[in-house]
């Protein structure tokens, strides 16, 4: 009887994690032998046969240009989105990290844009800045600061720049409720010293704050990038990459090769060395950035 | 010592200011008559619900819905069953390979999905779960699960192991400990991990494109986008199906909202 429980007891933890171990081998390490497959044929629609083709489909991705115009962009991408979005999420934190009615209240509420479908959003801010009767150009004409309405989804300049700012405002709050939680495990006492020692705001900001969310900032950096690069459908919504090309980052490149071009081979092969890229550049961060163990 | 004050405030108002106002816009657009819609006025001089009548008479968005519906609470059902049991032996258990299966866990949540969107659909096609909304749950805990089992970790340390301890001299079994003891006492990180999931499926775009091909399995998403594709200047529809399909997450969210933020906030720290 005993040893019988004894023999269950170290069974236990692998009948427990059994399910989602299998549940990730088989919808993401299945799939992703198939795309490694894949790479290496020259398959067209999905669901038909190519013929082995050898490492072609890896030397076109790395010797076309389009594919390192969209690492550019994606590049861009990524640093934009953290940029704005992390100083959107330390305001909005810093702001709220004390106790009140209204601060609890916008604490809960903060978070709205980023429970909302992407679809949403998009509406939201293509109906803003709608090139013929959108607000904000209404709003700058008024303003006189120009003429005639520019529609600027549309433009071949601003639309990168816009679709940032738009995918900012679905993400950043998130961040924000992450920073915060950062921030109330500081206690209090520190600020309290640092304001008899005379430091003003600015200096326990960079003193004090800063250094104590090390290992949140860590992680944000880490998964924050690896989630915003892999950001594909407000790309795809808003502007379907364009126009011309300037809004195709990896993702939206990938998913035109697969499901535009239909070059599932072509799609796979740049899928795979995507993949190796960011894991290098996970393997990097972990090592050089990671919070020091004692 | 007001400068900062006062700074705070102006920053406070602006803040504000750029989240609510694309809702606030959108909700007034939705409700003025086509012959206004395009016109900039802040507040609205008429009112009609007639954007909302001909987008539900005359288009498939209560399917949309209900499809959503049950996709979110699919999801979430079947991420709380899976996640709260590995998450159990992870941060409770020693055992043989605990390390290598907290390493597959973060791979995957740092792995690009749309990598996988060509593949998947191979996957979904063998198994028969191409249109079909079993399949985009599937999915959906593929990609809600990993981060669950992270948030979980800090509701899981919190939870003394003396605990455990006491209820193993009491002569509990391991799994009534987790049923009797430790689970009244993580109910809000189990509220935490369902809302996520439910947020996660409910807003999913990619999958639900590629996977779903016919109009009476579409989900909210993709049903708004298709209505937006062929209406691109339907504005009263367009409005009316935004605000209709962030409806019922909001009203979710307004029940549930506050154990969300305190959990992710719990979860995220450890």
């Amino acid at each position: 009887m005993l040893g019988k429980g004894k023999k269950f007891n170290k069974l236990l933890p692998y009948l427990l994690v059994a399910p989602i171990v299998i549940w990730i081998l088989v919808t993401i390490f299945v799939p992703l032998i198939s795309v490694i497959k894949e790479s290496f044929y020259s398959t067209g629609f999905i669901g038909t046969k190519g013929t082995f083709v050898g490492l072609d489909q890896y030397k076109a991705a790395l010797t076309s240009s389009a594919y390192w115009t969209a690492w550019k962009k994606s590049l861009i991408w990524v640093l934009g989105n953290g940029l704005t979005q992390t100083v959107l999420a330390f305001s909005v934190a810093l702001l709220l990290n004390k106790a009140s009615r209204m601060t609890n209240f916008a604490r809960n509420w903060m978070i709205i844009p980023w429970i909302i479908p992407t679809i949403v959003v998009a509406i939201f801010w293509q109906w803003i800045f709608n090139g013929s009767y959108g607000i904000f150009n209404h709003v700058l004409q008024s303003l006189h600061l120009i003429d005639k309405p520019i529609n600027l989804l549309g433009d071949s300049f601003w639309s990168f720049p816009i679709v940032i700012f738009i995918n900012t405002w679905h993400w950043f709050p998130f961040m924000a409720v992450i920073v915060l939680a950062g921030l109330s495990t500081i206690s209090q006492d520190i600020y309290e010293a640092a304001d008899v020692d005379g430091a003003n705001k600015w200096q326990q900001f960079w003193r004090i704050t800063f250094p104590s969310l090390g290992k949140i900032t860590f992680a944000l950096g880490l998964v924050g990038t690896l989630w915003s690069f892999n950001i594909f459908d407000t790309i795809y919504i808003l502007t379907g990459g364009g126009p011309a090309g300037a809004s195709t980052t990896v993702p939206v490149m990938i998913y035109q090769q697969a499901f535009e071009q239909f070059k599932i081979g072509q799609a796979s092969a740049t899928s795979i060395i995507t993949a190796i890229f960011l894991s290098i550049f996970a393997f990097f961060f972990l090592k050089f950035a990671g919070p020091k163990e004692e | 010592m007001t400068v900062v004050k006062i700074f705070r405030y102006i920053i406070g108002i602006l803040l504000t200011f750029l989240i609510v106002f694309p809702f606030y816009w959108v909700i007034v657009s939705s409700f003025k008559p086509a012959d206004q819609i395009l016109k900039p006025d802040l507040f609205p001089k008429a009112f009609t619900l007639v954007h909302y009548q001909e987008l539900i008479e005359q288009t498939s968005y209560l399917t949309n819905l209900s499809n959503s519906i049950i996709v979110s609470i699919g999801t979430m059902a079947i991420s709380v069953l899976i996640v709260i049991p590995a998450s159990f032996a992870l941060y409770r258990m020693k055992f043989k390979g605990r390390k290598f299966v907290s390493r597959l866990i973060l791979a995957t949540y740092v792995f690009p999905g749309i990598l996988l969107l060509v593949p998947v659909y191979q996957l979904m096609a063998d198994l028969h779960l191409v249109n079909s909304l079993l399949g985009l749950m599937v999915i959906n805990v593929t990609f809600a699960a990993p981060f669950s089992v992270w948030l979980m970790q800090g509701f899981f340390d919190n939870v003394p192991i003396a605990l455990d301890e006491s209820a193993a001299i009491d002569g509990a079994g391991r799994m009534r400990t987790l049923f009797q003891i430790i689970l009244p006492l993580i109910g809000p990180g189990i509220a935490t991990i369902s809302i996520y999931a439910f947020i996660m499926a409910w807003t999913e775009f990619a999958f639900s494109s590629v996977l779903i091909n016919s109009d009476a399995l579409r989900t909210l998403p993709i049903g708004l986008n298709a209505i937006m594709g062929q209406y691109t200047v339907r504005w009263g529809w367009t409005t009316a199906g935004a605000v209709l399909a962030l409806l019922p997450v909001v009203i979710f969210f307004a029940f549930v909202g506050k154990y969300f933020v305190k959990g992710l906030t719990a979860g995220a720290v450890k």
